[in-house]
């Protein structure tokens, strides 16, 4: 069963329209916020009339913060699964985030909130509210908010929130002994995660149980629970947060927004349910978003290729809030040298904050960033050289006769970054084979004698997933035989309800079709994190196998005495219990169930009934890699590209099921096309949203991506049980540096692409230009 | 997005709808398939207080061919134009045209007639309504007023259509023999809107020389436009790609082209000229093969 491309058991109430989703929570006495936002990027709030929205027809209420203390709190610092320990990090500022803020930071900041009986009469209370502002100076880019004139975003607080620095090696000297030094400038640019569903939040105080039930789209869940509790000074059992069925996640659910916090705590004062949904215009003008980077680097080599030193600048713009310390930039610095040896390395990172929303992970977390620059800078020692960009990588490769590999970082856990049984040429050489790299090679020049351009781009990831502390799953066994497994993380589209059952039925003996996988409900797992750093594989998934065991442990000793046999001789498979050899003598997984409920031997095994909780803590993260090959075409006249090919070979260990295995490298393929070609936030100076829909955003749909041929190759890791490593984050890091790589190659090298996205108008403009 | 609450109104017939618009006051709107007028009702950019929907009037769901003419109701969908074995059959250009509009689902419900009211600087049909020099037809209580193309397109989001008027038909002059025609259409990577379109058509004579041609450019200017120096360095020509590409240099005169945050006006102006020497080289080999008008098979 593990490893079998199975279909999905979500599909079918997906498909069939009976998922239940935030929106889909519908209760008696229902009320609907809408949220007043503001106008500015950075001003003074400096009245709210909301006179004539109280009396709009259907509008209950209008809160603007002042009406109970607890509206009054802050955000909890840090978010999600950020940085543990920060080897890296020198100084880290952090300001509150208010609910209701005195000065809006950032155009959609919320201000106050109406609510009403419908959404319609929300959306009305909301144009009737008048608020009086006193506009400030913004900044929107770093660039800006790092000049010593600039205006403070933070009274009082230096704009650059955060600073890091780490080296490896001696830098210093690396470039002394360089033969050839090159520097370069690379951007990548600020996404949304663009999700399907929207973000959303619903709650209901259930004054019989003393429960808060809140109904969320957040990927991490518990923390959100810690947060309402925290804030309402309620047991944290005292609130139930269900967050099952999500219509996607990327990042931007990881985060705790104000409207996640203020939605609970309002139901919880009106005694009434109440349901807000983002529109698609609040998702990209107020949610979060990555942030720009930019990267100054500089490179010393040798003429024969050799990379001897790197040295690297970081500038990111985090946004109003900086709830993720330096998360994304160390991700960078950890995923920089991807599959290759750099002996010395300098970095320097500054988080610098400016008036737009908050900056969040977006799926690759950095790795993006650390791939566009390792790949961009291999292509230019290729140039500097004359050699090959295959050579210039072999050269530079990390051989199985290195590992175990250490290039000197230290994961965000704490742990040195180490790389083992890992076979990064052969990936390297499986890509160029599948690409058919030479024969391309040839047709390039052939093409290029009739005006064709066509270009080809390689590039290498690695992606650390699996980032503890850990996960938990409880499995147990009914009268009847089916089989329940609890775990604490929720799914928003990652297929745990197959995989996860899939484990279980393994590690069992269970028929898949009797195992159900509940997850995403803090009242399932009292104890549990969520889903997001491609953790929930390595983390729930092997919980569930050692549950799964630990129940198996427990049907093997009751059974050995109900069938009179050793423990040895006892064999489970399809949820049938039999003596080796003996087949007449057998009994069911749902007997033995029956029968643990009362037997006296299950007081040595645990208690009544077949039921296990375990929990798994893995030691670091785990590292899955890829390389990518794109040849593409450029039409010289229009900017359009043209994937002819692209080659995704990669290793994320065992393969639960190689089908959502292929599902997370396509749908991550196809938001990496998207930071290749086109997807872009765009502020003006002033701090307004000029990618405000998607009219102007752009995201690949279905006929924009290429066919893909993908190649999983399996090296799996010591590391876990299972020997399973994360895909979730592999998808989008490789293709912008292949596909930017690919069409400066078709260019014929008369441009250097150093920034993301490479669009038509950059394409044309290169072209003018040179 | 919530719209802001209006009065829905749907009459049966055309007299009906003239007479709401003439008694409902000034703050009306028509809905001919919504897929420009319901997202900015959504975004409350407008808040009429009426909303006049169109759907329920079958005397704008013609298609026929009457003298010698395509006559299409303003609220046939672009489906049913590209699907249609009436235009198929009359002007199967037209059909090819309409397919690539937009997505199956704006397809299904936006109309040719909204669509042409709307006059969106980047919509699909205005560049193939000049180059077909169509008319249409716009009824008020007073009786009737034909408007030929090159009169349509005042400017952005304007039609020459008044207040109190509907447009009830569009009606296009069927091909003359020897006559091909393209329409290329280079996709906004976002909207998927024409950065530009060009819709190039070209009467030939038996010694391939150019009878005939008329070119018309949507996208790039505040609105489509005919593209008067190209056509004048082509009529009496034989049309090679040389005489083509010099011609094609004049594609932007008369437009007025401001750049955004996607392209520059440079880019626009460069993207104008080449989409009309492709667009009038693809119709020229529509001409010497003998196809004349494209024949993909409607989905």
């Amino acid at each position: 069963m593990l490893g079998k491309a199975i279909p999905r058991k979500e599909d079918q109430r997906f498909i069939t329209g009976a998922g239940l989703y935030v929106e889909d929570v519908q209760l008696p006495g229902m009320l609907y916020a809408a949220f007043v936002r503001s106008a500015y990027a950075h001003a003074y709030i400096r009245r709210i009339d909301v006179e004539r929205a109280r009396n709009v027809p259907g509008v209950v209420a209008v809160i603007t913060g002042k009406e109970w203390p607890e509206l009054s709190a802050t955000l909890p610092e840090l978010n999600g699964s950020v940085t543990l320990t920060s080897p890296y990090i020198d100084s880290v500022k952090v300001v509150p985030h208010h609910l209701f803020p005195e000065k809006a930071c950032y155009v959609g900041e919320q201000i106050a909130v109406v609510i009403a009986e419908s959404a319609y009469a929300a959306a009305d209370g909301v144009e009737a509210v008048e608020v009086e502002y006193e506009p400030l100076p913004a900044v929107a880019s770093w660039e800006e908010a790092i000049k010593p004139e600039a205006p403070r975003i933070h009274k009082g607080v230096d704009n650059t929130v955060a600073h890091l620095k780490h080296e490896v090696g001696d830098v210093e000297r690396a470039f002394r002994d360089a033969e050839i030094v090159l520097e370069k400038r690379l951007e990548t640019q600020s996404l949304k995660s663009m999700a399907i569903e929207c973000r959303a939040v619903a709650a209901q105080w259930e004054e019989a149980t003393g429960t808060l039930n809140v109904w969320s789209t957040c990927q991490f869940h518990y923390m959100l629970r810690s947060a309402i509790a925290g804030i309402l000074k309620m047991p944290a059992e005292a609130v139930r947060v269900m967050a099952r069925d999500i219509g996607g996640g990327f990042g931007l659910k990881g985060v705790l927004h104000a409207e996640d916090v203020i939605i609970p705590l309002i139901a919880y004062r009106l005694k009434r349910p109440l349901r807000w949904a983002e529109t698609r215009m609040e998702h990209m003008t107020a949610s979060n978003h990555s942030g720009r980077q930019v990267h100054d680097v500089r490179i010393a080599a040798r003429r024969d290729g050799t990379i001897l030193g790197m040295d690297l600048k970081m500038y990111k713009e985090v946004g109003a809030y900086d709830h993720f310390d330096m998360m994304l930039q160390i991700n960078t610095i950890n995923h920089l040298t991807t599959h290759y040896k750099v002996p010395n390395i300098r970095v320097e990172g500054w988080a610098i904050a400016t008036n737009t929303s908050p900056g969040s992970p977006y799926r690759g977390a950095g790795r993006v960033e650390a791939v566009f620059t390792m790949d961009r800078v291999l292509d230019a020692v290729a140039r500097a050289t004359g050699l090959d960009p295959i050579d210039v990588r072999l050269k530079n490769i990390v051989t199985p006769a290195d590992m175990p590999y250490r290039n000197g970082m230290i994961y965000r856990d704490g742990v040195p970054v180490t790389y083992d049984a890992i076979d990064f040429p052969l990936l390297l050489e499986r890509a160029k084979q599948r690409a058919e790299y030479d024969l391309w090679r040839r047709r390039q020049q052939e093409y290029r004698a009739a005006g064709r351009s066509i270009g080809i781009g390689i590039s290498s990831y690695v992606e650390a997933g699996g980032l503890g502390p850990c996960e938990g799953a409880t499995v147990s066994i009914d009268e009847a035989g089916r089989v329940t497994v609890k775990v604490g993380v929720n799914s928003q589209g990652q297929s745990h309800e197959t995989t996860l059952a899939q484990i279980c039925a393994h590690a069992l003996g269970a028929p898949i079709d009797d195992i159900q996988v509940l997850g995403g409900d803090t009242s399932l797992m009292n104890i549990g994190f969520g889903t997001g750093a491609s953790r929930v594989a390595v983390n729930a998934g092997n919980a569930v196998y050692k549950a799964a065991v630990a129940v198996r442990r427990k049907v093997v000793a009751l059974a050995s005495g109900i069938l009179g046999c050793t423990e040895d001789e006892v064999e489970i498979a399809d949820g049938i219990v039999s003596v080796a050899g003996a087949r007449q003598n057998q009994t069911t997984l749902g007997e033995l169930a029956r029968r643990a409920l009362r037997d006296r031997r299950m007081a040595d095994l645990g208690g009544p009934g077949l039921v296990a909780t375990e929990f798994f803590y893995p030691k670091t993260v785990t590292w899955a890699s890829g390389v990518n090959i794109a040849v593409v075409e450029v039409d010289r006249e229009t900017g359009h590209v043209d994937i002819l090919k692209y080659v995704f070979v990669h290793d994320c260990g065992l393969p639960l099921n190689p089908m959502v295995v292929d599902g997370q490298i396509r749908g991550g393929f196809t938001q990496g096309l998207g930071i290749a070609l086109g997807e872009r936030v765009v502020y003006d100076e002033e701090g307004q949203v000029r990618s405000g829909s998607l009219m102007d955003y752009y995201v690949p749909r279905a006929v924009d991506v290429p066919d893909l041929e993908l190649d999983h190759v399996t090296f799996p890791t010591p590391d876990n049980p299972l020997g399973i490593k994360s895909v979730g984050e592999s998808g989008p890091n490789s293709p912008p540096a292949a596909i930017a790589a690919a069409i400066e190659d078709a260019l014929g090298g008369a441009v250097e692409i150093n920034t993301l996205p490479v669009t038509m108008s950059a394409i044309l403009q290169a072209l003018r230009s040179s | 997005m919530f719209p802001a609450s209006f009065d829905y109104h749907k009459p049966g017939s055309i007299e009906e709808a003239l007479e709401l618009l003439t008694t409902l006051g000034a703050d009306v709107k028509l809905l001919a398939g919504g897929h420009s007028l319901v997202p900015a009702l959504k975004l409350r950019l407008t808040q009429p207080k009426h909303l006049i929907d169109l759907a329920g009037i079958a005397a704008l769901k013609t298609v026929a061919v009457r003298e010698n003419r395509l006559v299409l109701g303003a609220m046939t969908t672009h489906w049913q134009v590209e699907s249609s074995p009436v235009v198929k059959a009359a002007l199967p250009y037209l059909c090819e045209v309409a397919g690539l509009i937009a997505d199956p689902q704006v397809r299904n419900r936006g109309t040719i007639g909204g669509s042409l009211v709307n006059a969106d600087p980047a919509a699909d049909y205005p560049a193939s309504i000049l180059a077909l020099d169509a008319e249409m037809v716009c009824v008020g209580r007073g009786g009737r007023r034909i408007v030929h193309a090159r009169d349509w397109f005042q400017g952005l989001l304007t039609a020459a259509i008044e207040e109190h008027e509907i447009l009830s038909e569009i009606r296009i002059p069927l091909l003359p023999p020897r006559t091909a025609a393209t329409y290329l259409k280079l996709r906004h990577p976002a909207s998927r809107f024409a950065v530009v379109g060009v819709a190039a058509i070209v009467t030939v004579t038996q010694d391939q020389r150019c009878a005939e041609v008329r070119i018309g450019i949507t996208g790039v200017g505040s609105c489509a436009k005919r593209a008067g120096s190209v056509e004048q360095q082509l009529v009496g020509h034989r049309l090679d790609a040389t005489r083509i590409e010099a011609a094609s240099a004049a594609a932007c005169d008369g437009l007025e082209i401001d750049g955004d945050m996607h392209f520059s006006a440079e880019d626009k102006e460069q993207l104008c000229r080449t989409y009309v020497r492709r667009a009038l080289l693809r119709t020229m080999h529509l001409a010497e093969s003998g196809a004349f008008q494209p024949t993909r098979n409607a989905p």
